[in-house]
């Protein structure tokens, strides 16, 4: 077996490094030092100071996700969030039995939705084990605040496990700030703030921690770091639907090692045990069952590990039988190979096999491909700007390449895995802007790598020199000191860019609750709350099984805030009843109230930015309506809704369609009479027009109820009247 | 059943003695709480001294009762119920010294009515104003002969729709109506009285409250209390409108969106919530000088319409100096308000818990003066507790305030050196902490 770093780092080239350095040396590549000669030595007073570092990021990186908390309340943001939580109430408060067993008859009205078993229970059972071990100290704290703080708790979580990984893969200094890095990255940060209730809070920490436990195993070969893996991997597929990652990233690194040469009986181990306990693991979760052994989407595995076994088989054989045993071998393999892919072929042909069954995971393999409305209308589903890149990860994106190149150079089984996933996970953190969240940890790893190296390289420079000097007389070793003090103070200002980059970023862009909006008015702090208004308008003065149709964004906050009944929400499941709802936003009030009937719906509401100038609103959103529920009922036509010109405008020049249909209605009721300075009535200032269509009745609904600002309006079906 | 004829004949007995000189009444019905004033001045015609004065309720309005005091010479005398009998509620007014033979003696009975007034017309829309009806009887209900007697009405505004005009005689005058003066009533006489008037005034209702004030002896009270709350005046008929709404104040004027809360001018820490978060729109006024008090305006997150509900909590902390005395004896008095600080509201059902410290063994509680006996006890522990404090759990129904603002007394024991408990426990697991860490510290190294 070749190990090439391992040679690198011998005693002798120790030696031709040493004499070659003085001031004539000129900095070549191979004068770099190696991971064994740059590896702090660990006293008690480095363990210290090791541990006091990691005890403050873990502060710094729960500070620093508080800015929503407050600047505006413990609060559960955005959309999904308000899922979890309420779904986390349930667990808490019927216990876990009743969770996994959970029927929700509140959502996706009339269906339901079998919630146990098509979530992924690990964020919730997390908050509950917080929430009762809290309790059993008899410390009463609010459900909805362990829901607020955990995502904050767990960066600190992952901060620590990136330390260990990075310092398993190459050394505890570029641990350090390799922790220090990603307590503070942004692209991690988006998801993880205060109040960020989502899968991918505990998520990150989740993957670190199983790669962290993989590589350990890897790299010691021992089965109780690989079972370590396998449970961190267990935790990982209760957490989130990202484990697919983890799955088909192992099983690649471990056949890329194969393919390289470097296969070990330090990796047999490590995988094979991980493999099982894994597989084992995950078919604990109702949502993977059994998908986790049939699925393709975890093919990879099984192949790898049959792969492994076998390639174990011939060293056997071969130790045994001697080489002329090897030619025999190479037969059968590729007797082996090839009838395995004719048989792939035929399963393909006759329809066992189907790979286009899992949308979302060969979207993210081909985002080309994509054709669904559903998944193309969700923003974070839609491929990276180049400029988010550096909006999420600052100049980590310039250090990445630097580490890449310094972990190619040093060949080791760490940094072999740091490479597999730092190139995996940027083509998936191009693909879909969410996955930056998985590119983030990896690109702070290799950066701090990058960062590590090139910095213990000056700074060894200086100090080394300082001995030079000694034996070698005056006139030492100038010109790398004063190189030394240049690059650590370039270095040292790039560190304090990012910290404000971060900081700024955080404060700015990531700390908003979004169902409460805040604006600058004289310099005085405005709130704008309506949506709770009207959410909590719904759950005090509706009946309780008042049935509720918006568009699906609002569902899971009104299922949480409202306590009322939904008819699509956020889990988007089932393309044909959102259509419908499209279909019902799209069509005229006659149509519309036929379907709301059907539905027995008992309010209709929109969200309408017009007023104040709230510009995610539902008429901004309107071409997704449409389009969904055209690919459902074809007689929707996008075309239909657009101005002569193929403009989608709401003045007196939007087309008939549009101005006739429910949306539109429901939005600019007596929206017409609005009476503002400086601006016709009616004067719509998100769209910055004055409504086409102002005067018109609605007969078949009625206002129930609307915000202060107009925000949320809400509607009453009017029942028929009694016949006879 | 021998006891009930007994009291048959001790009020027919009693009956004969008294005679009603003059009765002033005065309904206030400015608000929704109907409140009463009656002073009775009775002449004791018998021949004897005495001491016990019949007064009657009709027990259509038992339930409703806010507050019923009644007092003489500004020292509240007792009242107990004697029998029920069609349809009215006997009471003996027990003077507190006898009345000789040809005496008089004036009874002033305040009496706070809620939900007396129903809607009318039951539902209205969201522009018009609220109509309600009242209904009383035109004579002094009493078991006595009354000499003269006159009742004066008073509504919020000067609009009113009609009024019975009999018995005679009836004037109306802007904002209150007269009617009597009436001489010469027979006992037990009734007569329909009815006005019909127009009365916007928040018909704030609370089917529940809860208030929770926990002590802590390192120096805080913290005060919560949970609401819920009803419109429940003339329901709202049709649709809502923004538009028509947000056009003046006034746009609705049967609507309500904030509620007033008198609050000590210490609270501090004040917040404003419910079960989806913090409701940003509440202001608290400057502190009131004289009374030591300061207002603070709730406003809901929507304006309630008749049929209209909504919930919130509030809370605030207070120095315990400001409650807290030491009593002669050593024991701690918790002196605190009773009722909810909200003004013009009725509660129908309120639960009072008072978390006392861990391990005070059963208070003595007085409200308003009264000794409290059947309240009941529970332990919660909370923050490093490990037995669980004591709390109080007070009960009561139908309360309007401001008219409950009386003082809720606490009475327990507990020694400053019980307070080192808690300390104690903290330093014992950080030591153990440490002393762990150093340990294996050792241990590896």
């Amino acid at each position: 077996m070749r190990n090439r770093g391992k040679g690198k780092g011998s005693p002798k080239e120790k030696d031709a490094t040493k004499s070659e350095s003085g001031p004539s040396k000129k900095l070549t590549l191979d004068d770099l030092p190696t991971v064994e000669e740059t590896k702090l030595k660990e006293t008690t007073a480095q363990m210290m100071i090791i541990f006091l570092v990691l005890v403050m990021l873990y502060v710094v990186s729960f500070c620093l996700r508080l800015f929503s908390v407050i600047r505006y309340e413990s609060i559960i943001h955005e959309f999904d969030p308000h899922f979890n939580f309420r779904a986390t109430k349930t667990l808490v408060y019927d216990g876990v039995e009743a969770f996994y067993n959970w029927f929700d008859t509140l959502v996706w009205y009339p269906l339901g939705r079998w919630v146990g078993h098509t979530v992924y229970p690990g964020l919730m059972l997390t908050s509950g084990a917080i929430y009762h071990t809290l309790h059993f100290f008899h410390f009463p704290i609010d459900i909805r605040n362990v829901c607020v703080f955990i995502a904050p708790l767990f960066a600190g979580n992952t901060a620590l496990v990136t330390y260990i990984l990075t310092k398993d893969c190459w050394d505890s200094g570029a641990g350090l700030i390799a922790a220090a890095f990603v307590a503070v990255v942004p692209g991690y940060i988006s998801r993880s703030v205060a109040g960020s209730y989502d899968n991918e809070a505990i998520a990150i920490f989740a993957i670190i921690n199983t790669f962290m436990g993989f590589v350990k195993s890897v790299k010691t070969g021992s089965m109780m770091w690989a079972c370590y893996a396998a449970i961190a991997y267990c935790y990982m597929v209760h957490a989130w639907g990202g484990y697919i990652y983890i799955i088909n990233l192992l099983p690649v690194y471990t056949y890329g090692m194969v393919l390289i040469g470097r296969y070990s009986h330090r990796l047999y181990v490590a995988y094979s045990t991980f493999y099982v306990l894994g597989t084992l693991f995950s078919l604990l979760v109702p949502f993977v069952g059994f998908a986790a052994v049939i699925s393709n989407t975890h093919m990879a595995a099984p192949i790898v590990f049959a792969l492994l076994q076998f390639h174990n088989l011939m060293d056997f054989m071969r130790s045994h039988f001697g080489d002329h045993f090897g030619a025999f071998f190479k037969k059968a393999v590729y007797f082996l190979v090839l009838s395995c892919v004719g048989l792939f072929v035929v399963a393909l042909a006759l329809g066992i096999v189907d790979i286009t069954k899992t949308g979302r995971f060969f979207y993210m393999l081909n985002p080309a491909a994509n054709t669904i409305p559903i998944i193309a209308s969700i923003s974070e589903h839609q491929a990276t700007p180049w400029t988010s890149f550096f909006f999420d990860l600052s100049f980590l994106v310039l250090l990445m390449p630097v580490g890449m190149f310094f972990c190619f150079k040093e060949w080791t089984d760490g940094s072999i895995f740091l490479l597999t996933y730092g190139i995996t996970a940027t083509y998936f953190g191009c693909v879909m802007t969410r996955l930056i969240l998985v590119l983030a940890p990896v690109t702070c790893m290799l950066a701090a790598i990058g960062v590590s190296r090139t910095l213990s390289l000056f700074i060894r420079d200086s100090v080394r020199s300082k001995e030079d000097e000694s034996e070698r007389g005056v006139g030492g070793n100038i010109v790398s000191k004063v190189m030394a003090i240049i690059c650590t103070g370039l270095f040292s200002a790039l560190f304090l860019f990012y910290v404000v980059h971060c900081t700024w970023i955080t404060s700015e862009a990531y700390s908003s609750p979004s169902i409460i909006l805040q604006a600058n008015h004289g310099g005085q702090r405005v709130i704008f709350d309506d949506y709770r208004e009207g959410y909590f308008w719904l759950q005090t003065n509706t009946a309780p099984d008042a049935k509720i149709m918006s568009w699906w964004d609002y569902g899971y906050q009104m299922a949480s805030m409202s306590n009322r009944t939904t008819i699509v929400d956020n889990n988007t499941w089932n393309n044909s009843h959102i259509g419908t709802v499209g279909r019902c936003l799209a069509s005229s009030e006659e149509d519309c109230y036929r379907i709301l009937r059907k539905l027995d719906v008992d309010y209709f509401l929109v969200i309408f930015g017009g007023f104040i100038g709230y510009s995610s609103d539902d008429i901004n959103k309107f071409l997704w309506p449409i389009r969904i529920g055209g690919s459902v009922y074809p007689m929707i036509k996008e075309r239909d809704y657009l101005s002569d010109q193929g403009e989608y405008r709401v003045d007196s020049g939007a087309s008939k369609r549009l101005m006739n249909s429910m949306m539109y209605k429901m939005c600019y009721y007596r929206f017409g009479e609005v009476q503002n300075y400086g601006v016709p009535p009616g004067y719509d200032r998100v769209r910055n027009a004055e409504i086409g269509r102002k005067d018109f009745k609605l007969t078949k609904i009625q206002e129930a109820f609307t915000t202060e600002h107009w925000m949320v309006r809400i509607y009453k079906v009017r029942k028929e009247p009694n016949r006879g | 059943m021998l006891r009930a004829l007994l009291a048959c004949f001790v009020a027919t007995s009693v009956a004969a003695q008294w005679e009603n000189k003059n009765v002033d009444r005065k309904i206030d019905a400015t608000t929704q709480i109907v409140r009463t004033i009656t002073s009775a001045t009775l002449t004791n015609i018998g021949s004897s001294a005495n001491s016990e004065v019949e007064w009657i309720i009709p027990e259509s309005n038992l339930t409703k009762i806010a507050k019923m005091v009644a007092k003489v010479d500004k020292t509240v005398v007792a009242l107990t119920e004697t029998k029920r009998q069609d349809g009215n509620v006997f009471y003996k007014v027990s003077l507190n010294k006898p009345v000789s033979a040809g005496e008089s003696v004036t009874i002033k009975m305040r009496c706070s009515v809620g939900e007396a007034l129903r809607a009318l017309p039951a539902t209205i829309r969201q522009g018009e104003s609220q109509m309600v009806d009242f209904n009383e009887n035109a004579y002094f209900l009493s078991p006595y002969k009354t000499l003269k007697q006159s009742t004066v009405f008073k509504m919020p505004t000067a609009k009113v729709e009609s009024f019975s005009d009999t018995p005679a005689p009836v004037t109306h005058n802007k904002d209150s109506i007269v009617f009597g003066e009436y001489r010469d009533i027979a006992p037990m006489s009734a007569a329909p009285l009815r006005v019909h008037f127009t009365n916007n005034k928040p018909y704030i209702v609370a089917p529940t409250l809860k208030r929770v004030l926990e002590v802590s002896m390192w120096g805080n009270l913290a005060v919560e209390e949970w609401y819920t709350i009803e419109h429940r005046g003339a329901k709202l008929k049709g649709s809502f409108s923004r538009l028509e709404y947000g056009k003046h104040p006034g746009a609705a004027p049967a609507s309500f969106n904030s509620l007033h809360a008198t609050l000590p001018a210490k609270a501090d820490d004040i917040y404003f919530r419910d079960d989806i978060g913090n409701i940003s729109t509440s202001r608290i006024m400057p502190v009131d000088r004289d009374t030591k008090t300061k207002e603070v305006i709730f406003q809901q997150r929507f304006p309630l319409f008749g049929g209209w509900k909504t919930r919130f909590y509030y809370g605030y902390n207070l120095a315990l100096e400001n409650v807290l005395h030491k009593t002669p004896e050593g024991l701690n008095r918790l002196k605190v308000p009773y009722a909810s600080p909200m003004k013009d509201i009725i509660v129908e059902d309120m639960v009072v818990e008072i978390v006392l410290p861990e391990g005070v063994p059963a208070p003595e509680v007085k409200v308003g003066g009264k000794k409290i006996d059947d309240y009941d006890i529970e332990i919660r522990a909370t923050y490093l507790d490990v037995t669980g404090r004591t709390v109080v759990v007070l009960k009561d129904k139908m309360i309007a305030s401001p008219e409950r603002n009386e003082e809720l007394e606490v009475t327990f024991k507990f020694t400053t050196a019980d307070l080192i408990w808690e300390p104690l426990y903290l330093i014992t697991a950080f030591m153990c902490l440490f002393c762990s860490v150093i340990f294996l510290g050792r241990l590896v190294s």
